[in-house]
């Protein structure tokens, strides 16, 4: 292990706890009625929805050419899932499969162009 | 007999354990293949637990990137963070120092999950439940950037449609929890951030995307719930 990697470790990791904790700790005393809390509300949705944006177009980027196939076959499933069947985990792993069969899709086309 | 909130919250937590592994196996194998050893790649995964800086680490050390540069940078991809606790603490009934121990956890995938769940559970069993998350997604994040170290090449050779599908899982958990908010006055907003964080990241900015997309979302719900008051009274 060499202690340069070690330090750069050490001074990310203590940086990335401070950002997590310092405001988590900070935030106990928000008033609920308080305008800084409606504000809050309202980002931590916007949040997930930033973040959703942001890891459709690294998957897309990972399936390759065609990959937005897969990706909205498996978000589809997701989606009909959790409307037909309400819960958590059921949507997630149906997404999972239903990119799977997308991805076997397009590498069968691939092959069958190929 | 009903499961305790920790059992709870390690089964809330699969979905991120899902969606990690895949990502914590590449992480793994593109550590060591830029030059770091199997053992470097681990403790990464378990000192910075943050998978966009430890890719951005890993490249900023293979172009030789000054230290104190490399730091600042993955310092500055992560401050999102900062939005995190702020968003979740009034559902977190915890003294300083158990919100302190819960903030080492707190991913973007944890915050998602964390935001979308604790509602649900009973107050005073937040924290277990949390911690429950916390440990399944942390556990899967490091044993996974372990995996890929050692086994990577093999995993992605005899398992590839399973290793290249499952990091949807990531985006279908932040859909999941993104349907319960999507009512009426925010519905557009919603769709606007969603459009916006993905631009970003097609350009290569992701991150910087990831602040702005939330904050024009944020103004623009407020908007759209300030309309929407108006008409109704």
């Amino acid at each position: 292990m060499r202690t340069e990697i070690l330090l750069m470790l050490v001074a990310i990791g203590l940086g990335t706890y401070a950002l997590r904790a310092l405001p988590l700790i900070g935030a106990r005393r928000l008033d609920p009625a308080g305008k800084v809390f409606r504000t809050l509300q309202l980002l931590g949705p916007m949040l997930i929805a930033a973040l959703l944006g942001v890891s459709v177009i690294g998957d897309v980027r990972g399936h390759g050419a065609g990959g937005w196939l897969p990706e909205l076959l498996g978000l589809g499933a997701t989606l009909a899932v959790q409307r037909r069947f309400g819960g958590f985990v059921a949507p997630i792993l149906a997404g999972v499969a239903a990119c799977a069969l997308g991805l076997a899709l397009l590498r069968s086309w691939g092959a069958g162009i190929g | 007999m009903r499961d305790g909130p920790w059992l709870r919250g390690l089964r809330d937590g699969v979905p991120i354990a899902l969606g990690y592994l895949p990502v914590g196996v590449t992480f793994g194998v593109v550590a060591t293949q830029q030059g770091m050893s199997a053992m470097e790649a681990t403790l990464t995964s378990i000192i910075v637990y943050s998978g966009a800086a430890q890719f951005m680490l890993v490249g900023l050390l293979a172009a030789g990137t000054p230290m104190a540069l490399t730091v600042g940078l993955c310092l500055l991809l992560n401050a999102r963070h900062a939005l995190y606790g702020p968003a979740i603490a009034a559902y977190l009934p915890a003294s300083p120092s158990r919100l302190s121990a819960l903030a080492f956890g707190l991913t973007d995938e944890v915050f998602a999950v964390a935001l979308g769940r604790l509602p649900a559970q009973p107050a005073a069993q937040r924290p277990l439940w949390l911690a429950g998350v916390e440990a399944m997604a942390y556990a899967s994040w490091v044993g996974a950037s372990a995996a890929g170290a050692l086994a990577g090449d093999w995993i992605r050779s005899h398992l590839p449609l399973l290793a290249e599908s499952l990091p949807i899982a990531l985006s279908a958990l932040f859909l999941v929890l993104l349907l319960p908010h999507a009512h009426a006055g925010r519905r557009g907003a919603i769709l606007v951030t969603v459009g916006v964080a993905a631009a970003f990241a097609l350009a290569q900015h992701a991150a910087l995307g990831l602040l702005l997309a939330a904050v024009l979302g944020a103004l623009l719900a407020g908007i759209g719930e300030v309309r929407c008051a108006r008409k109704s009274s």
